[in-house]
């Protein structure tokens, strides 16, 4: 109870005015399921079933896909001399993709029977408004979860510091490196980029790819940390993304929940891998063109879904996915800092533009001696975000998150978890707030 | 010591409680930064503004504007920067040069690029190739200025006054401080390029404390500067003055005579370490000990001191607090940016004033610019002093009227005035204007009018 009360305090705080949505359709859909559970006709269940996610999608649709929808519709009768429609602008209630996306795991896994429903509406509410992950995830399957929040639950010190040192770790990532990253990246692109020159364009794209990771990476880290804190498991949602020797790997490694999500609730249902080759390379590529549109809204995340969704069928035709080689993580690397160029500027023109800087050939005004921060930081990130390519890197990542901890080891990474936690919070009370990135999808 | 984890916890909560504790009751206290900030006040709830998410905004704001540990995780957070990076917090305000001395980026500026448009108001903007035009027209204004208060007995001079730029341009940042020689090859000059260039052209009187300090760089053991400051040292500022009152007493009417001492260390007067401040850091920068110099009064002159009015920047505080400026000048006036009045019991703000009457009053009339400064030479005096002295009140009222009717230009009043001075008031574009307020100087106030004056 002290759970749902602190979620529901947590969403009205930032969005007061879509609580009682989310409440209303969390409300509906958990008499729905249960009215589900219970029919024995099947075709009456599908129905159900289909209402249920209706619901989910839906408002998802409603929200997040109205306005753009309009935009183009408009931008057509404009172009056939038509007039316009008028339309209010809807707002966005801050997490609904993530929400969402568990709204229809739950109903899904219960149709398929997987699970049982919730026995209890809070249980219920408390899966899908769980504070901690509630905003950008990761995407907690029900199955994944169902026992945990039915359980009794019981305070356990050692999974309370674990939680307490993953969460710093994810203030860290995000204060101290995203964030400092991002500040100058904001600078460079929102400058101009047709006189950039290429080695600043390859510096800010590669900033914004650790940026983007330390980021979301970071706000995983401390809705897993809070979720321990509380005695919730909840599933990793990277592995060393930019490490991948392909796109496939990659995936397999970046938003591990949503990938999940997409296999198990889109790409098998829309017949995966068995109906002949054509109708994989299809549904592989579709599925990524509508993971680009659940980014977010605007033709250029539906480009960079298409875009990678590309490089995907390329590697299934090529074989490239089922044997790992060192030598593709930089070409992989290279792929991905151009979707992520897509990926961050919406305006596709200049988009294009900034892409033809990259590969311009133009050496001139590039000055590494300003901001001594951003690089120090950078190559930090960098130094990071490669580590486990090298033994030594695996060795300290198993250390710090999977090996049970002595006294001696607890007091140490206890009193280096503390500094940096006074040290984040130093930097917070020092610089301006900057959100989430993927606060907005 | 099955315990462990559980103890760390429990500090760890107490820690959290302590931080939440200390900002409720502010129980533990700290030095308060330095510097302007404005700090969100504590929000009123309102449940419209709740809807909107505008309390819980300002909430937000509120709790890193209060939090009980602000001050030393600001400081911890710069100390950071320091170390690390040499970086100032805020380095729109404070740039750290080579050795760790400090600069204000105007100061940089100025040296690099002579980029005193940096300064004008957006309306004011003015193009490169228009800048020397506009120093040019006050340039001739200040020496009009001159040539009608000499004729009445008054001493206007200007004092160039050097910046931390100008004598230690070698703890400026990169680019390296031959690219000031480069900017002026290419035709770039800064404000003081202007004054210090074309000054005897145009006859008004200057003492370029620039080009005396030029040749003590790099010989002189006296710091000059602070290291951390973003004005010149006690000593720089005793010396300097000790120049200027020579240079005054070439044209215009005796001062006391002062002695200088020799110099001596003096770890118990503060140095002026005004930028180290703003830095906000932890830990004091270890800087260099500063020099100062006694000051001792002559014998009393006949005939009374000489009264002076001091029209300029900040440097001139230095001065003040080094020399017994009131011993050595009857009547000392220090308009402050031409806008606050100093020494003065019976106003505080120049546009209080009977400007033509205090200047009348005066022996000396000193404007005191530092480099960076001089941008705006006079922040106005010239052009008022020169339209109060040839214009009636009348006049200048009507054609200010009618400027003010016309809405179609973006500038004010008085910038449209500044810019087109003689246009508006076609007397001012005579190269010898004359003096058409009816005040004249009281003599009986100038006792020691017989000393040498210089003319045109």
């Amino acid at each position: 109870m002290v759970l749902l009360v602190a979620s529901i305090v947590f969403y009205a705080w930032g969005a007061p005015d879509f609580i009682l949505i989310l409440l209303a359709s969390t409300v509906a859909n958990y008499y729905i399921v249960r009215q589900m559970y219970r029919t024995e006709r099947q075709a009456t269940k599908k129905l159900w079933c289909a209402l249920a996610i209706t619901i989910c999608l839906g408002l998802l649709a409603y929200f997040k896909y109205a306005n753009f929808f309009v935009e183009n519709v408009n931008a057509l009768l404009e172009a056939f001399g038509l007039g316009t429609m008028t339309w209010t602008k809807v707002l966005l209630p801050i997490g609904i993709s993530f929400f969402s996306f568990q709204s229809v795991t739950y109903v899904v896994d219960v149709y398929r029977g997987i699970n049982k429903p919730m026995e209890r509406l809070t249980d219920y509410v408390v899966y899908i408004i769980m504070f901690p992950q509630l905003i950008a995830g990761p995407i907690v399957r029900y199955t994944d979860i169902a026992d945990q929040i039915t359980a009794q639950r019981r305070l356990r010190w050692e999974e309370c510091l674990q939680g307490f040192y993953r969460f710093v770790i994810g203030l860290g990532k995000k204060v101290l490196v995203a964030d400092v990253i991002g500040r100058t990246v904001d600078v460079a692109l929102g400058g101009d980029i047709a006189s950039m020159d290429m080695g600043t364009a390859w510096i800010t794209i590669i900033a914004y790819t650790m940026q983007l990771y330390f980021d979301f990476s970071g706000y995983s880290d401390m809705a897993i940390g809070l979720g321990r804190i509380m005695g919730f498991k909840f599933p990793e949602n990277f592995d060393n993304p930019y490490t991948s020797a392909s796109i496939s790997e990659f995936w397999r490694r970046w938003h591990i929940t949503l990938g999940a999500f997409m296999r198990n609730y889109l790409y098998i249902p829309l017949g995966g891998n068995r109906k002949g080759r054509g109708r994989t390379y299809l549904n592989l590529w579709l599925v990524f063109l509508l993971s680009g549109l659940w980014h977010g809204a605007s033709w250029n995340f539906v480009i960079w879904g298409a875009y990678h969704g590309c490089f995907l069928v390329v590697e299934r035709l090529l074989g490239i996915d089922k044997q790992r080689k060192s030598w593709r993580i930089l070409p992989t690397f290279v792929v991905l800092l151009v979707g992520w160029a897509i990926f961050r500027i919406e305006d596709l023109p200049t988009c294009w533009l900034f892409i033809t800087r990259l590969f311009s050939f133009d050496i001139s005004g590039f000055a590494l001696a300003e901001h001594p921060q951003y690089y120090a930081t950078l190559l930090l990130a960098l130094a990071f975000a490669f580590l486990t390519l090298f033994p030594f890197g695996k060795k300290l990542e198993r250390w710090v998150f999977y090996t049970d901890y002595g006294n001696i080891q607890h007091i140490a990474v206890w009193l280096l978890a503390c500094l940096l936690f006074i040290f984040c919070l130093s930097s917070l009370t020092a610089t301006a707030f900057s959100p989430f990135i993927y606060f907005r999808f | 010591m099955r315990h462990i984890p559980k103890i760390l916890c429990l500090v760890t909560l107490t820690l959290f409680l302590l931080i939440i504790l200390q900002g409720a009751t502010q129980h533990f206290e700290f030095e308060p930064l330095k510097g302007v900030y404005v700090s969100e006040e504590k929000p009123r709830f309102a449940f419209s503004d709740f809807v909107s998410g505008e309390w819980q905004g300002r909430v937000d704001r509120y709790i890193k504007d209060h939090h009980g540990f602000r001050e030393p995780a600001i400081r911890l957070y710069n100390e950071y920067l320091w170390i690390a990076y040499r970086l100032s917090y805020n380095p729109n305000s404070i740039v750290v040069g080579k050795d760790d001395y400090l600069f204000e980026p105007w100061f940089v500026d100025e040296y690099y690029t002579g980029c005193f448009n940096h300064f004008y108001p957006d309306s004011l903007r003015i193009l490169d190739n228009e800048k020397g035009d506009v120093f040019f027209q006050r340039m001739s204004r200040l020496a009009k200025l001159q040539y009608i208060l000499e004729e009445q007995g008054v001493h206007l001079f200007l004092a160039l006054l050097p910046g931390k730029e100008r004598i230690y341009p070698q703890y400026l940042p990169a680019p390296s401080p031959q690219a000031r020689h480069e900017r002026m090859e290419q035709g770039l000059f800064s404000a003081y390029d202007h004054y210090s260039g074309w000054n005897s052209f145009y006859g008004f009187r200057c003492v370029d404390i620039c080009h005396c300090f030029d040749s003590l760089r790099g010989h002189t053991p006296y710091l000059l500067f602070t290291q951390t400051g973003t004005h010149w040292s006690n000593i720089a500022s005793t010396y300097a003055f000790d120049s200027i009152m020579r240079y005054m007493q070439t044209f215009g009417p005796a001062i006391r005579p002062v002695s200088l001492g020799n110099p001596y260390y003096a770890d118990t007067r503060e140095p002026d370490g005004d930028l180290e401040g703003l830095l906000n850091k932890a830990i004091p920068i270890p800087s260099e000990r500063n020099q100062y110099v006694d000051v001792s009064l002559g014998d009393s002159i006949p005939g009374g001191n000489p009264s002076l009015v001091v029209i300029g920047d900040s440097f001139f505080w230095n001065i003040i607090v080094n020399y017994p400026i009131q011993e050595l000048f009857s009547n000392f006036r220090y308009w402050y940016y031409f806008s606050t009045i100093y020494y003065d019991p019976d106003h505080e703000n120049v546009a209080d004033i009977d400007l033509v009457g205090e200047l009348l009053s005066a022996d000396y009339v000193m404007l005191s610019y530092c480099t960076v400064q001089l941008y705006n030479c006079g922040n106005g005096f010239i052009n008022r002093a020169l339209l109060e002295l040839c214009y009636d009140p009348d006049e200048i009222q009507s054609v200010r009227d009618s400027l003010a009717a016309d809405t179609t230009s973006r500038l004010s009043v008085d910038q449209r005035i500044d810019l087109h001075l003689e246009q508006y008031f076609p007397a001012l574009a005579e190269d010898f204007p004359t003096q058409r307020s009816k005040k004249t100087r009281d003599t009986s106030i100038t006792s020691h009018t017989s000393n040498t004056r210089a003319t045109r």
